[in-house]
């Protein structure tokens, strides 16, 4: 039984990250943990599974694409994967209640930068070692672009790993604006770098659950699954839903999970 | 991927490596090919392997060898389980394979760089691997 509600759940979830561009890893926590009582270390480390798994199929499509930067994405790795082991060492020491707390902070942060719209600022001139470029697809031309700000680009992946790692998310949510808005990234090249550096961060944590037992098949098998029935069947639907509805319904979703995730911090 | 994306990285890379830019834009432009190549066919035989894994483990439940218990099995007691012909062995050792595959893509990856002789990329994505490897020790200590 709680096999088919699993399925149907990260199916569902799939889905919805597919047609918005974000991760699952932010529902399938708080809806396993809330909803279908899943303990919470058990649900980080299905969800971490969940992350690779999205990850390593999105990819597919960025490389081909021709808009991954993989020298920059495994740059920035270095210090995302020390952020997941931190992260994820911390997760399996702390309480469950401090999980919570965090949880409905980074929910709170994720439902305020889908809200915010900065411009995104003009790309780092070309010519330093990790500099890129990509074919655009709406017009054509051949964006080349150099990176700025490493130390602070570094600093920030470290804490978007450690994130990832502590509650089994995929941090896209802090690598995406910190490339595009602080390195000067053009967005589609910062989201598929973005995707390149969640693979190996969250498997960096899920390795680490792994070890501890802590990746279930009777969870991780449901929810792997699902997850990618769903991020296939979205593309196909989009046509046929309004991505501003389902935005409205994804921002008071995560409301209701992020009040939800404080009342567990709080004991209540 | 196809000639046409192949095509479209070599177009890319030649904005690659300063050095390499004034080298010739083809020895720099098959490098970035080749990493991306490698990362593609990577993930895309890792997923294709993890979820077959799961499928198979699947079909077992259904002909009643072995549930979706509670039972998270270490690699070598996976191994054996899947040998046996239990579906607890593949469920883990798919999960496991899923997991891994971003591993393999940084092995692949170093190995690119190599035949490229990019040491200094060689040593970065090394340090990638470190950190993967002391995730996988701590695990299992």
């Amino acid at each position: 039984m709680t096999f088919f509600v699993l399925v149907a759940v990260a199916v569902l979830v799939g889905i919805l990250g597919s047609l918005l561009g974000v991760g699952g890893g932010i529902l399938i926590v708080p809806i396993l943990t809330l909803f279908l009582d899943v303990p919470v270390k058990h649900a980080i480390g299905t969800s971490l599974v969940c992350v690779v798994v999205t990850s390593s199929a999105s990819q597919l499509v960025y490389v081909a694409r021709g808009l991954t930067n993989a020298r920059l994405g495994m740059t920035l790795e270095v210090a995302t994967t020390l952020g997941a082991l931190v992260g994820g060492v911390t997760a399996i020491l702390v309480s469950g209640r401090a999980i919570f707390g965090i949880f409905a902070a980074v929910l709170i942060y994720v439902l305020i930068s889908m809200e915010r719209k900065p411009a995104e600022p003009l790309p780092a001139p070309p010519g330093s070692a990790l500099a890129g470029s990509f074919a655009d697809p709406d017009s054509g031309r051949t964006i080349a672009y150099g990176v700025d700000h490493l130390p602070g680009g570094l600093a920030l992946s470290f804490v978007a790993g450690n994130v990832s790692g502590l509650l089994g998310v995929g941090g896209g949510a802090i690598k995406v604006p910190v490339m595009a808005l602080l390195m000067r990234v053009p967005l589609r090249a910062a989201i598929a770098t973005s995707n390149l550096m969640i693979g190996v961060t969250a498997a960096t944590g899920a390795l680490l659950f792994f070890g501890r037992g802590l990746i279930e098949p009777r969870y991780a098998v449901p929810t792997a699954l699902g997850i990618v029935v769903g991020a296939q069947l979205g593309p196909r639907l989009s046509s046929r839903v309004s991505t501003g509805v389902l935005r409205r319904v994804f921002e008071v979703l995560l409301a209701v999970l992020a009040v939800q995730m404080a009342l567990k911090a709080f004991g209540v | 991927m196809d000639e046409r994306d192949k095509t479209r990285h070599d177009g890319n890379g030649g904005a690659g490596r300063d050095g390499e830019r004034r080298q010739g834009d083809g020895t720099g432009e098959r490098r970035r090919a080749n990493v991306d190549i490698v990362v593609h066919h990577t993930l895309a035989v890792g997923v294709a392997v993890g979820f077959a894994l799961l499928v198979v483990g699947l079909a077992l439940t259904v002909a009643g060898r072995g549930g979706l218990g509670m039972l998270s099995l270490k690699a070598p007691a996976a191994w054996r389980a899947a040998l046996h012909g239990r579906a607890a062995g593949f469920y883990s050792l798919g999960l496991l394979v899923l997991i891994l595959t971003p591993f393999v893509r940084v092995v692949g990856s170093i190995v690119a760089f190599a035949a490229a002789r990019d040491w200094r990329f060689v040593a970065i994505t090394s340090a990638v691997l470190a950190v993967m490897i002391a995730s996988i020790v701590i695990g299992a200590a």
